[in-house]
């Protein structure tokens, strides 16, 4: 007995030594990933600059997978109405999605425009070899913007003291399960000989509350029971840097009804970013409304407002 | 339901007035050879077949009608003492129970109070501290909360850590009770070991659920943990010297039979053995390297016995780990000096006073404080000018605490408690200071959270009612939380019953329901000691659950303890950090703006066989479990599973004593792995669905993501353990040398998941993930000495 004690635990005393086996590494790579649809669909209602909607869609790969992503062009884009079929996508490729910018983009071109609040819509999109993707959201009923001011020396900035300028807003139609994002921009008028040239610069919004939170492209986002206690009140502080607007320029505040997902989606993208490297963080992973894929489907209203 | 609750409790206040000449035995029951008290000893009048067991104290009280008695004396590993006498007025009997009958031979006889079965309390497991010492040890250091995980219900972190998560909840869940005093740190090297010192403890048991009216404060756990008093009779001794540590315990009287004391003492010593070792390696090298890595634990603890009636402890915890590492230039004599330091300072001050025969009270004021530092500091010299920069971070927690606990035994039939308690908090959520000295150039400022303070009362009274067949324990437990003006209060009612079927089946059920004001910040990824105790304010509601719990229970050949429980847990309130956010960033916003609270559901199935002495003793533990959060700012408002949601688990513990000398231990652990979020793959949604601008160099913003967090699950961890030990008795002196292997079969469990890339024959380059793991096969010796 003793001695077959000793010879256990000699060899357990040797394989314990070996110095490489103090840190194993098991490789998981089998449990991998299963590509997925990825869909970009943010239908922007009421927007005079765009015209048609668009779905962009693309692929996942897994982090090992040594591929670009790359657009899906033969997928079948479909828009319903409650039950009902009300559009079907048409692929168009390197299309100017925007007139305006250095973008060409391919995507799927959607031309329905009667779309009702308070009706559900679903997007559905299938393309061989990937399981089908869906998702469905309700249009919510539209806040539009009131009583804009432009208060000079408006702010006092707690954290030194100044005073700065400020945009507020008053928002209408509001209710606690709204979603809003907000953006103010500088626009600016060239005239050039006959051309007349108009550019958008989006500023830097400081919130003034800290229910407002930022978001990427210089936006803000809220919920409406954030403002509803001040009776949709927004106050947005403009930082020092912005150049006061002159008779070629004005800023404009945009708002925007957005869904709770894209609520969501812009939030985490937010987080996202924040954290990428930092191992001390809570992971942060990106809101997704897509039913068995990714991405976002959202459906919001636009209304941009000149402060003069 | 409240009034349901007073209803009764006034019921059963009119059936305790009602009753027939009756006297009552009191006394404590104590070990014959250390004078140590026996909790939960059982006492049984063999006539009557009404008995009752040893409080805390070792106190016990047993009101019977006038009449002849046949009164047994138990307790777990001792020799039975019966008693014949004829109760005809109240009479006081301290009994000493002879430990000399081990725990492998005691036969069983008079054991039936205390059967699984008999209790009502359901959800409660009690560990023989001797079968834990018995138990395979990593590196040879006894653990514990190593061996609490071992039961059913209960999960660790990961492996080798001693964090303990209770029926889906997180550590700050446990209510930790060091002889009564809250420990807020329970854990030494980055929680490899506890804090709890097992030569110094005496009883170890933990409630799940179905808590009695006497607990708050916590929602998932009770551990109570009871240092010994130290021996009433001779001077003795006890240690051990291991691989890394060594302890020594000392225990004796100060006045035989009325004063004695206990001094147990622990440090680990690898910093003294890698200081050589370093040396060594740095000859050649122009820097000197320091390091400062070892924990120590020092218990003490002293009693008077006055009279039978009042008796006073005060006893003293002080832990501290030191994790620090000094790096100096040689040459230039530069210095940087950087790590962590964390520890506990814990004290009571407890009288005992029996009242009455059936009235036993116990006034405790307590003190805990556990305080966390973490630095660097960089000295440079240079052209005859000292250069200093310090950095300093600091958070703990401090408790002050007043409590009276009131035992009434006024017939068989019930045994009730009440008492009152108050405690003020002192939290410290982390300040940095700041220091530097150079040329033309000073500064010395803090950046952080202020202090804040609160207080905590407590308020509670429960029965325990026999009822023949039918047995139950109810009661109510009332808090209040006073923090910066605001006032929480909480009212919980708790019930727990238990009716026995003719076949010796007990039925049991419980429902009970918790509130938790004070909060610890940690990330669910991992615990450090750098995790902030935080207070419920008014931004911050108290947690709170609720959970109901079924069963059943039945001893077997008179041996093994078997049972089958069934949980519902909901939670809420719970608290996370909001994704992205780090105790290290943004020091001076306030925590309050870094964390989210949500909810939680927990349920599962659990299973137990525990046969605690014999030859072979042990139990096989079983836990089938769910466990998910949801919170709105996390996973986009979508529930996902909890990092601990284990739906396996299983325990495997065996003891056997082959010879007198010869003994041989082991446990067989398997756990499902923890659910974790891992970047599994990329994709890239528009900028358009951002908001960014279309003059972006490309259209598209890039995600590496998981679809939902906690998605991923880590490989299901196994691992054996196994010890020997050869036990010698010497005339004078009692020694065993323990020889074990944890994870003897060497099975890679996974501890983390890190991504890396592999080259792949084609010269291609992927990426990969693997799983970590840390713990190998760990050979341990250790030297155990008696005297």
């Amino acid at each position: 007995m003793r001695s077959y004690l000793f010879l256990l635990l000699s060899l357990v005393a040797i394989l314990s030594c070996n110095e490489n086996r103090f840190i194993t590494i098991l490789d998981i790579e089998s449990k991998g990933h299963e590509p997925q649809l990825v869909v970009s669909a943010r239908f922007i209602l009421h927007n005079p600059k765009q015209n048609n909607q668009f779905v962009f869609v693309t692929r996942s790969k897994a982090l090992n997978e040594n591929q670009y992503i790359t657009t899906v062009d033969h997928a079948e884009v479909t828009l319903w109405e409650d039950e009902d079929l009300v559009d079907t996508g048409i692929w168009v490729d390197t299309i100017s999605a925007f007139p305006h910018s250095l973008d060409r983009i391919s995507g799927y071109v959607m031309k329905w425009k009667d779309f009702v609040p308070g009706k559900n819509y679903t997007l559905k999109v299938s393309a061989p070899g990937f399981t089908t993707v869906e998702s469905t959201i309700m249009l919510p009923e539209k806040s539009e913007i009131t009583d804009v001011k432009y208060n000079i020396n408006g702010y006092k900035d707690p954290s030194d003291g100044n005073s700065i300028d400020e945009i507020e807003f008053k928002i209408s139609n509001i209710n606690a399960e709204k979603y809003y994002l907000t953006t103010i921009q500088q626009v600016s008028i060239y005239i050039r000989g006959t051309n007349r040239d108009t550019s958008y610069s989006s500023l830097y919004p400081i919130p003034e509350s800290p229910l407002y939170q930022e978001v990427s492209g210089n936006g803000l986002v809220f919920r409406g029971e954030d403002v509803l206690p001040l009776q949709g009140l927004v106050k947005i502080a403009l930082p020092f840097l912005n150049i006061n607007p002159s008779s070629s320029s004005y800023y404009q505040v945009t708002l925007y009804n957005i869904t709770k997902d894209q609520y969501y989606y812009l939030l985490s993208y937010e987080q996202y970013k924040r954290v990428l490297g930092n191992p001390f963080a809570e992971p942060v992973v990106v809101y997704s409304n897509i039913k068995n894929g990714l991405g976002i489907f959202s459906l919001e209203y636009y209304q941009a407002f000149p402060v003069k | 339901m409240q009034k349901s609750f007073f209803t009764l409790l006034l019921i059963l206040a009119v059936h305790l007035l009602h009753g027939q000449k009756k006297h009552t035995i009191s006394g404590y029951l104590t070990d014959a050879e250390t004078g140590e008290k026996l909790i939960s000893a059982n006492i049984l009048d063999l006539n009557s077949e009404k008995g009752t067991t040893t409080n805390l104290y070792g106190f016990y009280s047993l009101t019977l009608p006038e009449d002849s008695a046949t009164l047994v004396f138990s307790y777990i590993g001792y020799g039975t003492v019966i008693k014949k006498i004829f109760l005809h007025k109240d009479i006081k009997m301290n009994i000493e129970l002879s430990g000399s009958v081990s725990l492998e031979v005691v036969e069983v006889n008079a054991e039936k109070v205390n059967r699984i079965e008999e209790q009502t309390q359901m959800s409660k497991v009690s560990l023989p501290v001797e079968q834990i010492k018995r138990l395979p040890a990593l590196l040879g250091e006894v653990d514990v909360l190593k061996a609490i995980q071992l039961l059913p219900g209960v999960h660790s972190g990961g492996e080798g850590q001693t964090g303990l998560y209770v029926r889906g909840g997180s550590p700050d869940q446990n209510l930790v009770l060091l002889d009564g005093v809250p420990v807020y740190n329970v854990s030494h090297v980055l929680g490899i070991f506890s804090v709890f010192n097992a030569d110094a403890i005496s009883n170890i048991s933990l409630t799940k659920g179905g808590f009695p009216a006497r607990f708050g404060g916590r929602l998932s756990s009770v551990l109570e943990i009871n240092m010994k008093e130290g021996n009433m009779k001779k001077m003795t001794g006890e240690g051990s010297l291991g691989i890394i540590s060594s302890k020594l315990t000392l225990q004796g009287p100060i006045i035989k039979d009325k004063s004695s004391f206990i001094i147990s003492g622990r440090r680990t010593y690898l910093d003294v053995l890698a200081a050589s070792f370093i040396t060594l390696a740095n000859r050649s090298s122009p820097e000197k390297v320091t390091p400062r890595l070892y924990f120590y634990d020092l218990n003490a603890k002293v009693n008077y016995k006055f009279n039978d009636r009042h008796r006073l402890y005060l006893s003293a915890y002080n832990g501290s780990d030191v994790f620090k590492i000094k790096i100096t230039e040689k040459a230039s004599k530069d210095q940087y000096d950087s790590g962590l330091e964390w520890g506990n300072l814990i004290s009571a001050l407890r009288w005992n006073y029996k009242i009455s025969n059936n009235l036993f009270s116990n006034v405790t004021a307590t003190y805990s404080k556990y305080r966390l530092n973490t630095g660097a500091s960089y000295e440079e010299h240079a052209n005859q000018i000292t250069s200093k920069f310090a950095a300093l971070y600091i958070s703990g927690i401090q408790d002050l605490g007043l409590k009276w606990d009131l035992d009434y035994i006024p017939a068989p039939a019930h045994y009730i408690k009440y008492g009152i308690s108050g405690t003020r908090h002192k939290y410290s959520p982390g300040a940095l200071s700041i220091k530097v000295e150079d040329t033309g150039f000073n500064l010395d400022t803090a950046i952080g959270s202020q202090d804040q303070y609160s207080t905590e009362y407590d308020a509670y009274i429960e029965d325990d009612i026999s009822l023949g067949n039918f047995k139950t324990n109810v009661g109510v437990h009332y808090s209040l939380f006073d923090v910066n003006g605001k006032l929480y209060h909480s009212l919980q009612p708790r019930l727990g019953m238990r009716y026995l079927l003719p076949n010796g089946i007990a039925l049991k059920g419980s429902f009970s329901t918790m509130t938790q004001y004070i909060n610890l910040l940690t990330s669910e990824a991992f615990s450090l000691p750098t995790d902030l105790w935080v207070p419920s304010t008014d931004k911050i509601k108290p947690q709170q659950s609720w959970q109901v719990a079924l069963g059943a229970a039945k001893t077997l050949l008179d041996e093994y303890e078997v049972s089958l429980e069934g949980y519902y847990k909901r939670m809420k309130n719970v608290l996370s950090y909001k994704p992205g956010a780090s105790f290290l960033l943004g020091l001076s916003d306030d925590w309050q703006d870094k964390v989210t609270q949500g909810t939680g559901l927990a349920y599962g199935l659990e299973f137990l066989v525990q046969k605690k002495f014999g030859k072979l003793n042990g139990w096989v533990g079983y836990t089938l479990s769910w466990n998910t959060r949801q919170y709105d700012l996390i996973n986009g408002g979508k529930p996902f599973p909890f990092r601990y949601d284990r739906r396996h688990d299983l325990s495997i513990v065996a003891n056997y004593k082959i010879t007198d000398r010869w003994s041989f231990s082991s446990a067989w652990v398997f756990a499902t792995g923890n659910a974790i979020s891992l970047p599994l793959f990329v994709y890239a949604v528009h900028n358009k669905t951002l908001n960014i601008d279309n003059f972006n160099f490309t259209p598209y913003q890039f995600i590496d993501g998981a679809v939902e967090k906690n998605s991923f699950r880590m490989s299901n961890s196994h691992r054996l353990d196994l010890s020997f030990s050869y036990h010698t008795k010497h005339k004078k002196w009692e020694d065993t040398w323990v020889i074990g292997a944890y994870n003897a079969y060497w099975h890679k469990n996974p501890y983390f998941v890190i991504t890396g890339t592999q080259k792949l024959s084609s010269g291609e380059i992927k990426v990969v993930f693997k799983e970590v793991s840390i713990l190998p096969i760990i050979p341990s010796l250790s030297y155990q000495f008696k005297f």
